[in-house]
């Protein structure tokens, strides 16, 4: 540090001598082969960070005199990934209420924000991490209207310091729209009627909010009284000027259409949380330019009848009908533990036909662009934030391992709960040391 | 309002009533002559065998002679010129309380039909510690069939039915009875016919009100420990009857020992297993091998599915008839969760008799599922319009279902000897247009009432009758009728207003009928709004008929 | 006169009669076509009838065996069994050849934990010992979820009762003949098994609305395991004395009861424990009870702290089949680490990794490679966690789980490296017989999707028609199963 310091110091004694700016470090990888995912792989690539940027990446690149240097021929070099729907930081234990804050209570909730609810000493997180997802969309799930999206870094001090952006969207869980039929179904008026009356609640919602907006607009002209604040439609109003998008959660085509018929009425901005079926309304999602961050990759065919390998093909349609997508691990509790699998979902759509390219940029420059940081995240390009992992090999292979992580340009500790356990347990002696003698006599 | 159905029925209700007063022994005991003949009429002695006209001859409720006979100088003559006389229709699975549940037991489920009452306990210890465990139950002492329930079997042409109970897993002990009014031993034709079993259990959603078994393994389980508790209190008691002394005395269990009826080597009872759907057909035929059951199926409609395997088992089946409706969907996204499963079942289900006729697995018709049991019949021509000979179709409703009840020495066929059970139609018996319009049940008549269509109003007023279909009428009349069914009187118009002389004008059965001096024959039944009939003339030729209230510019002439 | 099946003229009536029957008759002949070619039609495809013989050439095989790895290798079966490897192997007459250059060859997948086919609920939750109850019963031979699994290289899955009782009901083993009755499925020289299940599921833990039953704690349900197998040895007893009397008079044998059967089998080695764990008090619990009653636990199942206490288990000689890389779903499974299968394998358990899931159990080949990830296990190792190691587990190994000579021709072609993610199963053999075809499914598809065109159009035009006749929507039980996928970590309160 103190020699960097003093480098620094001699440096600006030159600059200030010369006028010609020589750059300024504080790391430099040398020798990896970096997938810039914006363009082709660079082999024998150099990466120069300076304070939480990429600062410059190419082939026979020099080291600015002074930076510290990591040696990492051989490996590789990838923007850390992005998991595009998670409850990452919200859940602990699934099954154990008191670590559970993903639903909230009551059908519309826009003014819920997720980021307040993260517990950033979560044991999840620096798991997800291990395996190179360093950034994540955390949201609220209850109800129609869940509440506001928000994306973050996985490790931070505080929710403040891991919050990158937010609010990011407005999350809608689309009712669902089917009628159950069959002998075990409860009546098909009742069924229709709790479905319509959801529906209406959330037409209103957005009637409501727009009538509030306009009504505490017109305070300060003659005449008009100071209206009393309602935090449900304050947070509505990004969603209402455009600033951000509806995410509206939809698998199933009779919910797909009545979204976009929504948010085509109300003027929305759209970005479905889908799965299943929205590959049939490709040719629309298209045409009005609305992307789709798809579910898991590892889902079962919703109907019996429908191909084996149904759910695996759904990016690939997508990418040929020219939807942007990106991949989320899954939106529920279990799945947060677990999000360290993301790649692996993009893997499984490439396994069946998605071009090699199109999973690796599922799961992180479209999912930064479709999140709207892709200012920062999603690529490695001079002037992104130095977020990215070393590997040895393609991450979206299991057998891939991750050898280090760096967030805005500061290394991640890649040890976790589960490190810690295995190394204390791999060190435990073998038998004869600690047995009691009538076991070891067996 | 229900129709009287001739003098013996009046008797027999009559009697029931004074009985049900407590009347002193004045009553009289009915003594009228129970001699018939049964004139003119085509006589369909069995499947596929056709007397084109014959003659019936009853004797105290016994057939005595078919064929080309003279009625006996005793015998009272009933006029069936016209009419069809088939072997009464034998109900093999009829479920008494079916009507009564709660929700109606929902199909293709995994035999999950126990309506959620708690199930009574016997604190004395003597049956079973499980509930669903009444082995020892019998039909032939809860018997209770009443009124509207007889007319109702009738009415769809039944003249005998097997009557199962419903609760629990062994359920009990079945008997065949005679579709007649009257008290228990008047109809009971053969008690503790067979041990019905089913894989009734709770599930999930009542989990913590449940009993074991909740799940359809649990069942089986219970079903294979219990047959194995049987063979062993048979053994124990063989012991305990040779040894006497020295031995403590092996416990008393009500439905164990019921079940030792239905145990080879020394039972022969048969157990009837009912099915859910294809693979409870095969499990249940497994179970049936394993304790060398005589088992019948109460089948499921799946069984085309794995026909190979269902004949392999040898076992005979019972076929429901309720055909899934074509599945619902509003539009093409809404067709997406239509199941290709669903759709081929829904289109091969009809068919499912002719395969396994085809394949030589021997199969009789049931009610018992369907929603009207009026509906019978139609279910069984769908079967005959999809592939099985009509033959088989009639086997189906008659001679086989008496021989699964084990009666088939006293119905299924028209044969001297057996009982007078016969049903009477007036024209084939699948066919769309034919009605039931007599039972006799062991050697009594029962008129069937048909129902009538609940938008039709009156009789009376006038109609204007037109003959031929398409664009122009052959023939046209007004009839004008006055009265209701029992005082009625009226008027047949020809085109030009005269009168035709009429012999006949009289409600019978469900139809109104005219029968012309000139030997014409007009039937004409209600249908919705209008009359619908047809026109027989004296060389034989016949038309379609239809009746309408004529407009009102139309009144008083054409 | 219009057309008639029934051999009889019709009566004169209406056209719009005639029009029906001859609808009607159209129908039912279009519907006999349909079954004609019931076969051909299935969907999804049916199998083709075995070849004689098959040989597949110049693949990579992973022989999970010492032979380890080959390049470049033929495999013979004939008549279902594998008779040679080798290269520039000749192929008989009427055999079917697969070029299989740029392939992997693998033997079929096992399963050592499924609640996949399955016919009713997976559980007999009314007692804490349901040792009579029998999944073999209610194989579900029509469960579309064994279909997709053949699509994911799977030959063979341990059907087992659920974790909601202390001692649950007797297993079924099976290969994935879809295709066959439920019988077919069964396989038949497989030994016998249990299921037993320990820690929250048993003691109902996670239900949604309170119950009263014993066990309450884990020290509850050790009670009740030791109390039932006390219960049996009294059982076995008294069986004894009877032999040892029955020739006197007025001697009655026990009455057989099938549940103290099966815990009997369990004492004397006939019936194998395959026991739901996670923490390793429960392990240890357990392993200590066997010992005293004088057997072995054959696996413990999911055992996700089965690292802590790997020693004792090797020493006790019981399998550990785990999850690869679940946790936090429960308090119990917060210590689960994916290194546990490297770690116990280390240490010299038979480890293998299972899927609970029908989701998941369409690519243990991928959970394979995360041993490979988590702890340095060899990519061939990695392989036999589902191969070679649950076929020992089962006690089926004399007969699948490795590609040698003599054992059934159950293997997998992929085309590429299985444990890559970017590969997929290409053909799935049982028996030397095609149960999975990719190239076959593919190309079926479109018949599938006319059928369904036609048969769509034909039920709205019989609706319109009014063609009420039915009662409602007929929803077939086997679809039932299929909505619920099972497993000991769903998040709802179903154990």
């Amino acid at each position: 540090m103190k020699r960097a310091f003093l480098s620094g110091l001699s440096v600006a004694a030159l600059l200030a001598a010369s006028a010609v700016p020589l750059p300024a470090a504080d790391l430099v990888l040398l020798g990896a082969t970096v997938h810039p995912v914006s363009g082709p792989e660079i082999p024998d690539c150099t990466l120069i960070v300076e304070g939480t940027t990429i600062t410059a990446l190419g082939r026979g690149l020099a080291a600015p005199p002074g930076a510290p240097v990591l040696d990492v021929a051989g490996l590789h070099v990838y923007p850390a990934l992005l998991d595009a729907n998670t409850v990452l930081g919200l859940v602990e234990v699934s099954s154990v209420p008191g670590t559970v804050d993903i639903s909230e209570m009551g059908d519309i909730n826009p003014n819920v924000r997720a980021e307040v609810a993260i517990n950033p000493e979560s044991e999840i997180l620096p798991v997800t991490m291990a395996n190179g997802i360093l950034s994540a969309m955390i949201a609220p799930r209850g109800g129609t209207i869940a509440g506001t999206a928000a994306v973050i870094r996985l490790s931070g001090w505080t929710w403040e310091d891991m919050t990158i952006a937010s609010p990011v969207g407005l999350v809608i869980n689309w009712p669902d729209m089917r009628v159950q039929r069959g002998p075990n179904a409860r009546p098909e008026e009742e069924q229709i009627e709790q479905r319509d009356g959801r529906l209406r609640e959330l037409r209103a919602a957005f009637a409501d909010a727009r009538a509030y907006v306009q009504a505490v607009g017109a305070e300060g002209t003659r005449g008009i009284p100071v209206h009393d604040r309602d935090p449900r439609w304050e947070a509505m109003r990004p969603v209402l000027d455009g600033k951000i998008p509806v995410l509206v959660a939809a698998d199933d085509i009779l919910q797909i259409r009545a979204a976009l018929k929504f948010t085509e009425e109300e003027k929305l901005r759209l970005v479905l949380l889908a799965n299943g079926d929205v590959w049939r309304v490709a040719p629309e999602l298209a045409a009005r330019h609305i992307p789709v961050i798809l579910g898991p990759t590892h889902e079962l065919p919703s109907r019996r009848w429908e191909p084996y390998d149904e759910p695996f093909t759904v990016a690939k349609k997508l990418h040929e009908a020219g939807v942007r997508f990106c991949f989320s691990y899954g939106a529920s509790a279990f799945s947060a533990a677990h999000a360290r699998n993301l790649p692996y979902q993009a893997a499984m759509a490439a396994a069946y036909g998605l071009p090699k390219e199109e999973a690796l940029r599922g799961v992180t420059q479209y999912a930064a662009e479709i999140l709207g940081v892709s200012d920062r995240l999603g690529t490695l390009e001079p002037g992104k934030e130095a977020t990215f992992i070393v590997t040895d090999g393609d991450p979206l292979e299991i057998r891939t391992q991750v050898k280090r992580a760096f967030m805005a340009g500061r290394e991640i500790d890649l040890h976790t709960r589960h490190t810690r356990l295995y190394e204390k347990y791999h060190a435990r002696p073998r038998p004869a040391a600690n047995l009691e003698p009538a076991a070891a006599q067996r | 309002m229900p129709r009287l159905g001739g003098p013996r029925r009046a008797a027999c209700l009559a009697l029931g009533l004074l009985a049900l007063w407590g009347a002193a022994a004045a009553a009289f005991e009915d003594r009228t002559p129970r001699v018939h003949a049964l004139v003119g009429a085509r006589v369909v002695t069995g499947p596929g065998k056709v007397l084109p006209k014959a003659t019936v001859v009853v004797r105290d409720g016994v057939i005595s002679a078919v064929g080309d006979v003279q009625p006996p100088a005793d015998a009272r003559l009933w006029d069936l010129r016209g009419r069809t006389v088939y072997a009464g229709l034998v109900e093999p699975f009829f479920d008494p309380e079916a009507g009564k549940k709660d929700s109606p037991p929902p199909r293709g489920r995994r035999g999950a039909d126990e309506p959620a009452r708690p199930a009574p306990t016997d604190a004395s210890g003597v049956r079973h510690p499980n509930p669903k465990v009444r082995a020892e139950e019998r039909m032939a002492e809860k018997l209770s069939l009443d009124t509207k329930t007889l007319e109702d079997l009738r009415r769809a042409g039944f003249v005998t039915a097997h009557l199962v109970p419903s609760q629990g897993i062994f359920r009990g002990q079945s008997a065949v009875v005679a579709l007649r009014p009257g008290v228990p031993r008047e109809q009971i034709l053969r008690a503790d016919a067979a041990q019905i079993v089913a894989f009734a259990t709770g599930g999930w959603e009542e989990r913590n009100r449940t009993e074991y078994p909740a799940s359809l393994m649990g069942a089986v389980a219970l079903v294979r420990q219990t047959f194995l508790d049987a063979r062993w209190a048979r053994e124990a008691r063989k012991q305990y009857d040779a040894a006497q002394a020295g031995m403590e005395r092996p416990q008393t269990n009500l439905a164990i020992d019921a079940l030792e009826a239905a145990l080879p080597p020394s039972g022969s009872m048969p157990v009837w297993m009912l099915t859910a759907d294809v693979l409870g057909t095969l499990r249940c035929a497994a179970l049936a091998q394993e304790f060398d059951l005589h088992a019948v199926l109460v089948g499921n409609g799946e069984e085309y599915q794995q026909l190979e395997q269902v004949r392999a088992t040898g076992l005979p089946v019972v076929l429901p008839l309720q055909y899934p409706a074509p599945p619902a969907f509003a539009d093409a996204d809404e067709a997406l969760d239509v199941e290709l499963d669903v759709l081929r079942h829904w289109n091969a289900a009809p068919s499912n008799a002719a395969r396994l006729h085809a394949a030589g697995i021997p199969f009789a018709f049931t009610s018992h599922d369907l929603e009207k049991r009026s509906d019978f019949r139609a279910r069984v021509a769908r079967a005959i319009e999809n592939g099985l000979p009509e033959a088989a179709a009639l086997a189906a409703c008659t001679t086989v279902p008496a021989r699964f009840v084990g009666m088939e020495d006293q119905l299924g066929s028209i044969e001297r000897g057996k009982l007078a059970s016969f049903t009477i139609t007036d024209g084939d018996l699948f066919a769309e247009k034919t009605h039931v319009l007599e039972v006799w049940v062991n050697g009594d008549r029962y008129e069937v009432q048909e129902e009538k269509p609940t938008d039709f109003a009156d009789l009376a007023g006038n109609w204007r009758v037109l003959a031929g279909s398409g664009e122009k009428p052959v023939k046209e009349w007004r009839l004008e009728l006055v009265g209701n069914e029992w005082t009625l009187r009226g008027r047949l118009l020809d085109a030009e207003g005269r009168e035709v002389p009429l012999q006949t004008l009289r409600w019978q059965q469900g139809e109104l009928l005219l029968q012309s001096s000139a030997g014409e024959t007009l039937r004409l039944r209600p249908e919705k709004k209008v009359l619908r009939g047809t026109w027989k003339q004296p060389d034989g030729q016949e038309n379609a008929l239809e009746a309408k209230r004529p407009e009102p510019s139309q009144e008083g002439g054409f | 006169m219009g057309l008639s099946l029934r051999g009889r003229p019709s009566p004169r009536v209406g056209v719009g009669v005639l029009a029906l029957a001859a609808l009607a008759a159209v129908a039912a002949v279009a519907s006999m076509a349909v079954d004609a070619t019931a076969a051909e039609n299935a969907w999804p495809p049916l199998p083709e009838p075995a070849p004689r013989a098959v040989l597949i050439r110049g693949a990579t095989v992973w022989t999970c065996s010492p032979q380890g790895i080959l390049e470049n290798t033929d495999l013979l079966a004939v008549g279902g069994k594998i008779v040679r490897l080798g290269k520039n192997l000749q192929a008989p007459a009427d055999a079917v050849v697969l070029e299989a250059s740029a392939k992997h060859l693998t033997p079929g997948l096992i399963d050592c934990h499924s609640h996949s086919d399955i016919v009713g609920d997976v559980n007999e939750f009314t007692n804490s010992c349901t040792a009579e109850v029998r999944v073999a019963d209610v194989v579900n031979s029509r469960s579309i979820a064994l279909y997709r699994e053949l699509a994911g290289g799977l030959t063979c899955a341990n059907q087992l009762h659920g974790s909601a009782n202390a001692i649950g009901g007797q297993n079924a083993v099976i290969k994935l003949r879809w295709g066959e009755p439920p019988q077919g499925l069964l396989f038949a020289d497989a030994p016998q098994g249990i299921k037993f299940a320990l820690g929250e599921n048993p003691k109902r833990a996670n239900w949604s609305t309170a119950t009263d039953r014993y066990p309450k704690t884990r020290m509850g349900v050790e009670q009740v395991i030791r109390e039932r197998f006390l219960a049996a040895l009294d059982y076995e007893r008294a069986w004894q004395e009877y032999e040892a009397n029955k020739s006197r008079k007025g001697v009655v044998p026990p009455r057989r009861d099938l549940q103290l059967d099966a815990l009997v089998e369990i004492l004397r080695g006939r019936r194998l424990v395959h026991a739901h764990s996670y923490r390793q008090d429960e392990i240890l619990m357990l392993l200590r009870l066997a010992e005293e009653f004088g057997f072995r636990v054959a696996t413990f199942q999911h055992v996700l702290e089965g690292y802590k206490v790997a020693d004792e288990l090797a020493l006790a000689g019981s399998g550990a089949s785990s999850f690869s890389d679940w946790w936090a779903y429960k308090f119990e499974v917060y210590d689960a680490i994916p290194y546990n299968g490297s770690l116990m394998a280390e240490r010299g358990v038979v480890v293998s990794f299972n899927s609970d899931s029908s989701e998941l159990a369409r690519r243990l080949n991928w959970e394979a490679a995360k041993a490979v990830k988590y702890g340095g296990t060899s990519e061939a190792d990695a392989l036999g966690f589902v191969t070679v190691n649950p076929a020992k587990q089962l006690g089926v190994d004399a007969r699948v789980g490795s590609l040698e000579v003599g054992k059934d021709a159950d293997f997998v072609l992929w085309n590429g490296n299985p444990l890559s993610t970017y590969s997929l199963c290409e053909q799935t053999w049982i028996d030397g017989r095609r149960y999975f075809d990719r190239a076959r499914d593919l190309q079926a598809r479109e018949a599938m999707l006319q059928e369904r065109e036609t048969l769509l159009t034909k039920a709205e035009a019989a609706r319109k028609k009014d063609e009420a006749k039915g009662k409602g929507d007929w929803r077939p039980s086997y679809l039932e199963s299929q909505e619920h996928d099972h497993s000991c970590a769903a998040e709802e309160v179903r154990p």
